[in-house]
C-alpha cells in the first residue's frame, strides 16, 4: 500500500529509500500494535484474557458447561484458547478476540464416560488436537475401567467434532506437547515420544524405568501445560540421591523436550528443599527456571543453585513468563493472578471472579 | 513421595505428638507392625485412585509445605478427586457441591456436608 504523502515525490535516491524503507516501517508499527495478554479459565465457566500491564480483565467469555480441568492450549495464531473443559470431559475452542466457540468435541459418548487428566495437545500447524482419554464404562451396578486412548481431532471439524483417529495410548499420561517434527510428547509414567500417525510409541525419557545406579525413581507431577514461551515440553521431578544412606541428597530435576528440535534432556538442576508444582525456563537462559507453590523460586542449573526464594501469601499452582523474561505471572489455585518481576519485586494482583483450581496460566499475543 | 528410612519409627519419634482422641489412635496404629494393614487399605475410593485418609503431610513429614491457606487449596484438590476422603466426589455424586462458590476464599461457609441420597 503506498503512503499517500510519498505520492508527489519523484523517485529520486531519497524517495527510493523512503520507499524501501516502508515494508520495514508497516512490520513495526504492526508489531506495537501486538500486545500480550493472560488467559485462564476460572470457575464457575468463564475463559479470561487479561491485560497484564493494565492489570485487568479486558474480555470473559462464558464456556458452555462446568468447570474442569481448565487446561489450555493455543493456537499459533494465539487467538484460540482450546480449553478442556465440563469437568474434564470436553474439549472447546474460543476466539480469544470475539469469545466465538469455534471447536467442541464431548469426548464421553453413550455409556462410556472419558475424562482426559490434563492431556491437551494442539499440533504446530493448528491443524489437529490431540486427548488422551481415560474412559470408564458406566453399567448400572458397576464401572468397567477401559483402555486408555489417544484421540486426534481435526480443529475444523466444527462444534460437534468426532475423532478423525484413535490409539492406544499408555495409562497415567497427563500433560502432552506437540513438537515441530510432528511427534507427541506425553507425560506419564516415562516421557513417551508417539506418531500421532501411526499410534507408534516409544519412550523418549526413562522416569520410572530409568538406569541410574545410585538414584531413588523420581517422582513428578506434570498437571499444567505451559512451555508455550520457550517452545518446551517440561516435567520437574524430585529425587533421592544415594537413598537410605549416610550421604542421601534431594535434587530438583527436570526432564525436557526442545519442541522445535525434538532435543530431549534429563538433569538434577538444584537441591530439594522446598515444593515446585510448576517449573518454566527463563526465555533469555534456559538453565535458568522460575518454579512455584507457597514460594517463588529461581533456581540455576548451571550451578545447581538456589539463587532466589521468596515466600507467596498463598500456594500458586501455575507459573509462566512474559516472552521478553521480564515478568513472572502466577495462577492457579484460588482467584488472583500475581505478577513479579525477574528480581522477584512485586508487580500487584489481577482478582479473578472465581478460583481457578487446576487451570493452565497461557500467555497469548494479539 | 515419602522418606523410606522413616517409614518404621513412630509419630513421636518424628517429633509429632497427639493432640486429641483421633490423633492418640493413629498413633497407637501407625506401629510399624500395622504398616502393611494400612498399605493393604489402600483402594480406589469413589472417583480416584489416590487415597487420602484425612490427614495430609509434606514430602518432609510436617505439615508446613501443604498448601496454605487450605482455602486457595480446596477447589485444586476437589476437582481431581484427590481428597476423597474430605469433599464431595464432585465427579461422580455430587458435582454441584461448589455451585455457587466459586471463590472459596469468600464462599467457604456456602460448601455444605452432603448426604446420602441428596444430590443438592
Amino acid at each position: 500500500m503506498r503512503n499517500p504523502v510519498m505520492k508527489p515525490l519523484n523517485l529520486t535516491l531519497a524517495g527510493l529509500l523512503a520507499l524501501a524503507a516502508q515494508p520495514l516501517l508497516v512490520d513495526t508499527a504492526e508489531a506495537e500494535e501486538v500486545r500480550e495478554y493472560l488467559v485462564t479459565m476460572a470457575r464457575p465457566n468463564q475463559l479470561h484474557v487479561i491485560d497484564p500491564e493494565a492489570r485487568e480483565i479486558v474480555r470473559s467469555c462464558d464456556v458452555e458447561g462446568a468447570f474442569g480441568s481448565g487446561t489450555l492450549q493455543l493456537s499459533p495464531d494465539e487467538r484460540i484458547a482450546y480449553v478442556l473443559h465440563n469437568r474434564w470431559e470436553d474439549v472447546v475452542g474460543i476466539d480469544l478476540t470475539n469469545c466465538e466457540e469455534v471447536f467442541r468435541a464431548r469426548q464421553s459418548s453413550g455409556n462410556v464416560r472419558a475424562k482426559a487428566t490434563a492431556s491437551l495437545a494442539l499440533s504446530p500447524d493448528g491443524s489437529r488436537l490431540y486427548t488422551v482419554q481415560d474412559r470408564v464404562r458406566l453399567h448400572r451396578d458397576h464401572y468397567e475401567v477401559l483402555a486408555p486412548q489417544l484421540a486426534v481431532y481435526d480443529t475444523a471439524a466444527g462444534l460437534d467434532a468426532e475423532p478423525l483417529a484413535t490409539f492406544p495410548a499408555p495409562r497415567q499420561v497427563t500433560t502432552m506437547g506437540a513438537a515441530e517434527d510432528g511427534y507427541l510428547y506425553l507425560a506419564g509414567a516415562d516421557i513417551y515420544r508417539v506418531d500421532p500417525q501411526s499410534g507408534e510409541t516409544e519412550v523418549a525419557i526413562a522416569n520410572r524405568h530409568w538406569d541410574r545406579p545410585g538414584f531413588s525413581p523420581p517422582d513428578s507431577l506434570a498437571m499444567w501445560s505451559t512451555g508455550e514461551v520457550t517452545n518446551e515440553f517440561l516435567r520437574p521431578y524430585t529425587v533421592a540421591e544415594h537413598p537410605g544412606e549416610e550421604n542421601e541428597a534431594w535434587h530438583w530435576g527436570i526432564s525436557r523436550v526442545d519442541l522445535a528440535s525434538g532435543e530431549t534432556e534429563n538433569k538434577e538442576i538444584a537441591p530439594f528443599e522446598f515444593i515446585i508444582f510448576s517449573m518454566v525456563s527463563d526465555p533469555r537462559e534456559r538453565d535458568i527456571f522460575y518454579g512455584v507453590y507457597t514460594q517463588l523460586s529461581k533456581l540455576d542449573a548451571r550451578t545447581r543453585e538456589i539463587v532466589e526464594v521468596i515466600d507467596l501469601d498463598h500456594t500458586y499452582y501455575v507459573i509462566n513468563t512474559s516472552y521478553d523474561g521480564s515478568r513472572i505471572y502466577l495462577g492457579g489455585a484460588s482467584s488472583d493472578i500475581a505478577i513479579y518481576d525477574d528480581d522477584f519485586n512485586d508487580l500487584g494482583r489481577i482478582r479473578l471472579p472465581g478460583d481457578m483450581s487446576t487451570a493452565t496460566l497461557k500467555v497469548a499475543r494479539f | 513421595m515419602s522418606n523410606h528410612s522413616d517409614n518404621n519409627k513412630t509419630m513421636t519419634q518424628l517429633g509429632l505428638a497427639p493432640l486429641n482422641r483421633k490423633a492418640r489412635e493413629m498413633e497407637r496404629a501407625a506401629t510399624p507392625e500395622a504398616l502393611e494393614e494400612v498399605q493393604a487399605m489402600q483402594t480406589i475410593a469413589g472417583c480416584t485412585s489416590s487415597f487420602d485418609p484425612g490427614w495430609e503431610v509434606d514430602p518432609f513429614g510436617g505439615v508446613a509445605s501443604l498448601c496454605q491457606p487450605m482455602e486457595a487449596d480446596l477447589y485444586g484438590c476437589a476437582d481431581p478427586c484427590w481428597w476423597p476422603a474430605q469433599v464431595p466426589d464432585t465427579m461422580n455424586t455430587y458435582p454441584h457441591w461448589g455451585d455457587g462458590a466459586d471463590r472459596a476464599e469468600d464462599d467457604w461457609r456456602k460448601l455444605d456436608s452432603v448426604y446420602p441420597g441428596g444430590e443438592k
